[in-house]
């Protein structure tokens, strides 16, 4: 189940979506008016499931059909995974930052970093080696580079 | 494997001869053309018969370096049964492989391969639950995302296999599901629609682990699992422009790709109008890395 969180800031406005998005979620109806630009803050999106992802794009191209600016923004692993894998998953919005996934070398800990999308080269990807939160061991990147960073390719 | 023979060749007359004269239990197919297939599938339609009763796609068994989007030739041959993904590097994952693969050819030797049981160690715990409504999906599978995360899986893991087992549920629930004629009875039906899954729409959803790998099935009563359909869903790259998501379309098939893609290997067991079941099989691994690369394989076994 999600949760959404607005702010109206001018003619922007900024949702946040918090859980899992499948079949019960309804986005048209918990998000309701929307103005020129709707900024998405995927930081909590855990998971999507092949119907959730199915109301989001009939969601989202409605906005797009209706020529609203979309950002998406802070966007979680599971949001990334799927903009890979469908290519009309952000209906012609933008992709400003993502979380990149890195684990600690040491102690096997998740860890995620957030990347500017215009900061990152897709011919050439260079991460940084984070330090672990926990054990301060050296945290490396955790995904398989060409699938992770491949829709800046696009 | 004990007790069984292998004859491992790359003549096609001795492979023809075999099919003709001996009951053959498996066959692996490790040929990396389309040209090279089409060959043995040819050799086999000369010496054979391509729909011969001493053929049974069941036990066929395709090794592939590449992902089966790019291998789709396969799809139209009626030997096509199962593929292997070959995913490994170094002997010591080889033979991790091979061990998990042997409980595949054992399983589908038989007569009829149901039960995640089969494709697990003998010692291995397997829990069973019975669904008596649609909205108990969600329950199911933040109980078992719950338990992994309890059992110390990365969260990242965890929330692959809960997807990957909401897809099983839900086309058990919905796609699987027809009435006299074989029409889907809940195409059109919203998902989240509450739906009592009683008698013939009953479904079982079934948890193996064995400490290494986690396995989960979903069975359904109808038997209606179309072969074709699902191998086109799987080969499908939605990431490519002509294959953009059509909202047309009901969720099913997107699913279970993502699923093969993040490393799930897949089990399709039917038995015609009768029962269905549908697994994914995930290896617990160090880091996301080598969990979405993992050796991973996609079953069939439809009986008629």
């Amino acid at each position: 189940m999600i949760k959404v969180a607005k702010e109206l800031n001018g003619n922007i406005l900024t949702i946040r979506l918090t859980g899992s998005i499948e079949e019960t979620v309804n986005l048209d109806e918990m998000v309701g008016q929307t103005p020129a630009e709707v900024r998405i803050d995927c930081k909590e999106i855990t998971r999507i499931n092949s119907v959730g992802v199915k109301g989001w794009i009939k969601y989202f191209q409605g906005l797009q059909a209706k020529n609203v600016k979309l950002t998406f923004f802070q966007c979680s692993t599971a949001i990334v995974e799927q903009v890979n894998l469908i290519s009309n998953f952000v209906c012609g919005g933008g992709v400003e930052s993502i979380y990149v996934p890195f684990a600690c070398t040491s102690c096997k800990a998740e860890l995620i970093a957030l990347f500017r999308t215009v900061d990152i080269n897709p011919a050439a990807i260079q991460l940084p080696e984070l330090k672990c939160t926990k054990c301060s061991g050296k945290a490396v990147f955790d995904d398989i580079e060409e699938e992770y960073f491949a829709f800046l390719s696009r | 494997m004990a007790g069984l023979a292998l004859l491992q060749t790359a003549d096609l007359n001795i492979i023809t001869n075999a099919l003709k004269e001996k009951e053959v239990s498996a066959i692996l197919v490790d040929l990396g053309s389309e040209d090279s297939f089409r060959a043995f599938e040819g050799a086999i339609h000369d010496q054979v018969g391509l729909f011969s009763d001493r053929l049974n796609s069941n036990r066929f068994h395709y090794i592939s370096d590449l992902d089966l989007e790019e291998r789709k030739f396969l799809l139209d041959s009626p030997l096509f049964g199962n593929f292997i993904y070959r995913k490994f590097a170094g002997p010591e994952k080889a033979a991790k492989a091979g061990t998990r693969y042997a409980y595949v050819i054992k399983a589908t030797m038989g007569e009829r391969a149901f039960g995640i049981r089969n494709f697990f160690h003998p010692k291995s715990q397997v829990q069973t639950i019975t669904m008596k409504r649609s909205t108990q999906k969600q329950q199911v599978v933040e109980a078992l995302r719950a338990y992994l995360i309890k059992a110390k899986y990365p969260t990242r893991m965890a929330n692959t296999i809960a997807n990957a087992v909401d897809e099983l549920i839900m086309n058990a629930i919905f796609a699987a599901p027809t009435d006299a004629l074989g029409r889907r009875t809940y195409e059109q039906t919203p998902r989240d629609t509450d739906i009592p899954l009683e008698g013939k729409s009953s479904i079982e959803v079934s948890i193996a682990f064995d400490g290494i790998q986690v396995g989960v099935c979903a069975t359904d009563q109808f038997g209606s699992v179309d072969k074709e359909k699902v191998l086109r869903h799987l080969s499908t790259l939605y990431k490519d422009e002509q294959y953009k998501m059509k909202l047309s379309v009901a969720g099913a098939g997107i699913g279970l790709a993502t699923t093969f893609r993040n490393g799930g290997s897949l089990l399709f067991l039917c038995e015609k109008n009768s029962k269905t079941e549908v697994c994914v099989i995930f290896e617990r691994l160090d880091n996301i890395r080598e969990f979405k690369d993992q050796f991973r394989y996609i079953v069939n076994q439809f009986y008629v």
